[in-house]
């Protein structure tokens, strides 16, 4: 059974059920009010991210569902992103950004984890001005706080 | 319409002041072309009180919606920032909003720009101008794709020097400042992936960030990761440091004996209840008391609250009977059971009840820390007692619990997770590059036989048959015990009371605080006493002879047990009914307290074994105190813990070795070598391991890896005994010095 998705250009893309339901929120609402003919409405997410979207969704349609809880004292690795996601995440900020509201949005869990743990891996290690080079930010901190800021990390330089 | 030459810029001034909509580029005609040009937005009209989700429009009836946090909110305008948000819809967006005509952010450089972009305007004839904005309006009031198609033909129409200057400044442009673009959860999300170090340079790089990087929920799961463990991902683990230092809670104690001399009666209603509510939870362990037959009351009335004595000295007007009434059974068990932290507590809870203010006692880090150190075990209990019990009465107690769900109206005065992972962090890294200062100080004539020491005391136990009780900060001496009659070979105290074993064969038990004995046990007729280890109730006793003596302190019964052919060099509890021994006679047993015999020999070492110790506590605290905790804490000393999923026990050997052993199994895990001889004494946590050794040397490994960090070495006086916390190590030698090795930061500079 063929599910169609319409972007927010009104673009409709045509899925199988097992892509759509990995999105939570189209799973949820299918489970709702039955599968159906009729597009659904994105209307959050434009047809160029909604493509990058079904892409990922489609090439991980057999996947195993994920069970682990995140515990609070397991950390979070972000090391371990299979070879295909990461060359699907080579992507420009705009579009990493819109895929990280998207799968928010649509509720694609391991997706959002992709994208947080790409986003991670950009600030892993670098310094706070090449943070701020890399993603264009204004450092808004006066002298006082700049110093005092200063003070209040530089333990973690030490070493 | 007056031509005003102006850019169809954003300008930020529409947040300040809604008035200036009549601009040219506000105008109701720019209003009317974008409602009907941007269908995507035509539910969103600037101002509008109330801005419909478009999603929830369009599929009312599916839960999902209305249960998720969604995207929808995001951009639909529920906040009021959102909704002045809502007033750029004349920016054709992607996904629904335009990040960057947005984020504060880059409103203030799109507006810098606008300010820019005028001046150059004013600069050209007036019919230039007209025609320049004309253009840039149109541009402004178009829609995505048209915005699209105009910029094609542009790009097309371009030189080369004009799409030089577009792949100059556009990439610049693209960057997205993830922290203020996205919903925080999202950002949260994604800085919970770093480490500490990245967090503290994302905390550096503008307000936003900092405001995210700082969050309470990351540096608590970085605590959670770290502290007391060896975190899985960077192999780092951080010291637990969870003790009220001496002086505060002396403080604390003054000033509530104070008020209890001025209105004792006031707190007898509010104090016996807290007492009781404590005793319920105290009574449903195991015989935990430190409650002697009735001729012993006396023990009772002066030990919950002997530790003021020093420091109040108006003590003997004091009614301490009013506060905690002897005659009460329950309310003397609790307090003979809690350490001073809890009788401080018990005291803060007074002063609370009292000004109707009682509020949590404990701050939520507090507790957690608290239950920490339960689960680390054993490693606490052999070294600084003091704490360990103090903390396993007190972490086994619901209420330390029913304090963390309290958290929401508690104290203000909550430190952040954040201070206090780098507070660790820093002695941590004082560990690893081996930095630490060394005091040395005769402490007895003869040598050291026995050490132990807390953030507020140190004991050591000597061959000239005395006890000497310091001052742990400045090493000043606080009391003499003398009464043995021969060398004092073993010795453990917690906050109350101090046991000491001697080869005179008796074990006597002190108020060390005050120099008094309170009572001596006869533990051997033939031969001294060797080790002692109490917990819960229970005391052990090793013997030269190569007989264990166990005692239930609270019905002051005991039994023998024979096995060992030669001195028992160390006891061990381990929950409620095992117990472990080391002795002369090379090996190491498990015993069944409940059917009173050994249940187990480990076999492997090829000398004496001198000291013995054991990774766990026992299985009972994890699984009794697992029903009151939060569902973190439940999973961590449910699961996640290592050590409490596989207990570990190491001795150390006068064959110059160390030895793992899996204490179910009795098979040896590891064999630790390096010292070239004997091993006269061991201790170890969660994260390191530290050996005395017969040539003067002392080793610190890793717990772990089981690899020698670095060795110590002064002079070659034979090491007697090592004792291991967070921030030190203590060695007492055979010359009668002791030396201390502190590797906090204030002492080091």
């Amino acid at each position: 059974m063929a599910i169609i998705l319409r972007s927010s250009n009104d673009e409709d893309f045509e899925v199988s059920l097992e892509v759509a339901n990995q999105s939570i929120l189209i799973k949820n609402l299918l489970d709702d009010i039955g599968t159906t003919s009729d597009p659904i409405p994105l209307p959050n997410v434009n047809s160029k991210v909604l493509k990058k979207v079904i892409e990922y969704c489609e090439h991980h349609q057999h996947d195993p569902p994920i069970i682990k809880d995140e515990y609070d004292d397991v950390p979070r690795r972000s090391d371990d992103i299979p070879p295909w996601d990461e060359q699907f995440m080579k992507v420009d900020q705009e579009m990493l950004f819109e895929i990280l509201l998207a799968s928010n949005y649509m509720d694609i869990k391991p997706l959002l984890d992709l994208g947080c743990k790409t986003v991670a891996n950009m600030i892993r290690g670098k310094s706070a001005e090449e943070i701020r080079t890399m993603f264009n930010i204004k450092n808004d901190f006066n002298e006082e706080e700049l110093a005092q800021i200063k003070r209040e990390n530089e333990w973690a330089e030490a070493h | 319409m007056a031509i005003s030459p102006s850019i169809p810029q954003k300008d930020t001034s529409i947040r300040e002041s809604p008035a200036k909509v009549s601009a040219p580029l506000n105008s109701p005609e720019d209003e009317a072309i974008l409602s009907k040009n941007s269908p995507q937005m035509n539910t969103v009209t600037p101002y509008m009180s109330q801005t419909p989700s478009t999603h929830e429009a369009v599929l009312p009836q599916s839960k999902t919606l209305r249960r998720k946090r969604n995207y929808a909110e995001h951009i639909s305008g529920a906040s009021p920032m959102d909704m002045e948000s809502a007033s750029l819809g004349k920016y054709p967006v992607f996904g629904g909003k335009c990040y960057r005509h947005t984020a504060q952010v880059y409103l203030a450089e799109c507006s810098s720009t606008h300010q820019k972009l005028q001046e150059a305007l004013a600069a050209l004839p007036q019919s230039e101008q007209t025609k320049i904005s004309g253009i840039w309006r149109d541009f402004a009031s178009e829609t995505a794709e048209r915005r699209l198609l105009i910029l094609q033909g542009l790009v097309n129409l371009c030189c080369i020097p004009q799409l030089s200057y577009l792949n100059r400044v556009v990439p610049e442009q693209l960057r997205v400042d993830f922290m203020a673009a996205a919903p925080p959860d999202i950002a949260l999300k994604i800085l919970s992936y770093l480490d500490a170090k990245s967090l503290c340079q994302a905390a550096q790089v503008s307000r936003t960030w900092a405001a995210l990087a700082n969050d309470d929920i990351l540096w608590h799961r970085m605590c959670a990761q770290h502290i007391d463990k060896v975190c899985k991902k960077c192999g780092w683990g951080l010291p637990l440091l969870d003790r009220t230092s001496r002086r505060v809670y002396e403080a604390t104690a003054r000033r509530a004996l104070k008020l209890a001399a001025n209105a004792p009666s006031a707190y007898l209603p509010s104090s016996h209840g807290i007492i009781n509510g404590q005793t319920a939870a105290v009574a449903a362990q195991p015989a935990y008391s430190f409650v002697l037959p009735a001729s012993n009351v006396a023990i009772d009335a002066s030990m919950p609250m002997n530790y003021s004595q020093q420091a109040v000295p108006y003590r003997q007007t004091i009614p301490i009977s009013s506060l905690i009434n002897p005659t009460d059974f329950s309310a003397s068990l609790v307090s003979s059971v809690c350490a001073p932290q809890d009788s401080v507590q018990l005291m803060d809870e007074m002063q609370g009840s009292c000004s109707n203010a009682s509020g949590k006692l404990m701050t939520p880090q507090e507790a957690f820390l608290r239950v920490r150190r339960t689960d680390s075990g054993d490693s606490s209990d052999s070294n600084s007692v003091g704490d360990g019990a103090a903390i396993c009465a007190n972490a086994d107690d619901p209420r330390a619990h029913k304090h963390i769900t309290n958290g929401s109206n508690g104290r203000p005065r909550r430190r952040p997770w954040k201070e206090i992972f780098a507070e660790r962090q820093i002695i941590a890294n004082n560990w690893r590059k081996f930095r630490y200062r060394e005091s040395q100080f005769q402490a007895h004539t003869d040598g050291i036989l026995c050490v132990q020491f807390n953030d507020s005391y140190m004991i050591t136990g000597s061959y000239d048959s005395k006890l000497h009780v310091w001052d742990s900060e400045t090493f000043e001496l606080v009391q003499e015990l003398t009464g043995h009659t021969m060398p004092v070979r073993a010795l453990e105290f917690d906050d109350c009371k101090l046991f000491s074993g001697s080869l005179d064969g008796t074990v006597k038990i002190w108020n060390y605080r005050a120099g008094t004995c309170i009572r001596t046990l006869q533990a051997f007729d033939n031969g001294g006493v060797i080790s002692l280890h109490h917990q819960k109730g229970t005391l052990v006793v090793g013997g030269e002879n190569g007989a264990i003596r166990v005692y239930n302190i609270a019905k002051m019964t005991s039994f023998t047990l024979t096995g060992h052919t030669d001195w028992v060099n160390a006891v061990r509890l381990y929950g409620e009914n095992t117990l472990y021994s080391c002795s002369d006679d090379m090996r190491i047993k498990r015993w069944d307290l409940e059917k009173r015999q050994c249940v187990r020999t480990f076999t492997g070492h090829t000398h004496h074994v001198q000291s013995l110790q054991l990774s766990s506590r026992g299985p009972a605290d994890t699984t009794a105190a697992t029903g009151n905790q939060l569902p973190s804490l439940r999973r961590r000393t449910n699961g996640m813990n290592d050590e409490d999923l596989h207990p570990y026990m190491i001795t150390g050997s006068l064959d110059s070795t160390m030895r793992v052993w899996d204490i179910e199994t009795g098979e040896c895990l590891s064999t630790i070598f390096g010292h070239v001889e004997g091993i006269w004494s061991m201790a170890f946590d969660a994260l390191r391991i530290v050996s005395g050794s017969n040539d003067g040397t002392i080793k610190v490994w890793d717990t772990t890896s089981h690899t020698c960090l670095f060795t110590l070495q002064k002079d070659s006086v034979a090491v007697n005994c090592v004792a291991l916390s967070d921030t030190r190590i203590v060695v007492g030698d055979n010359d009668g010095n002791v030396r201390v090795f502190d590797f906090r930061n204030d002492r080091i500079a």
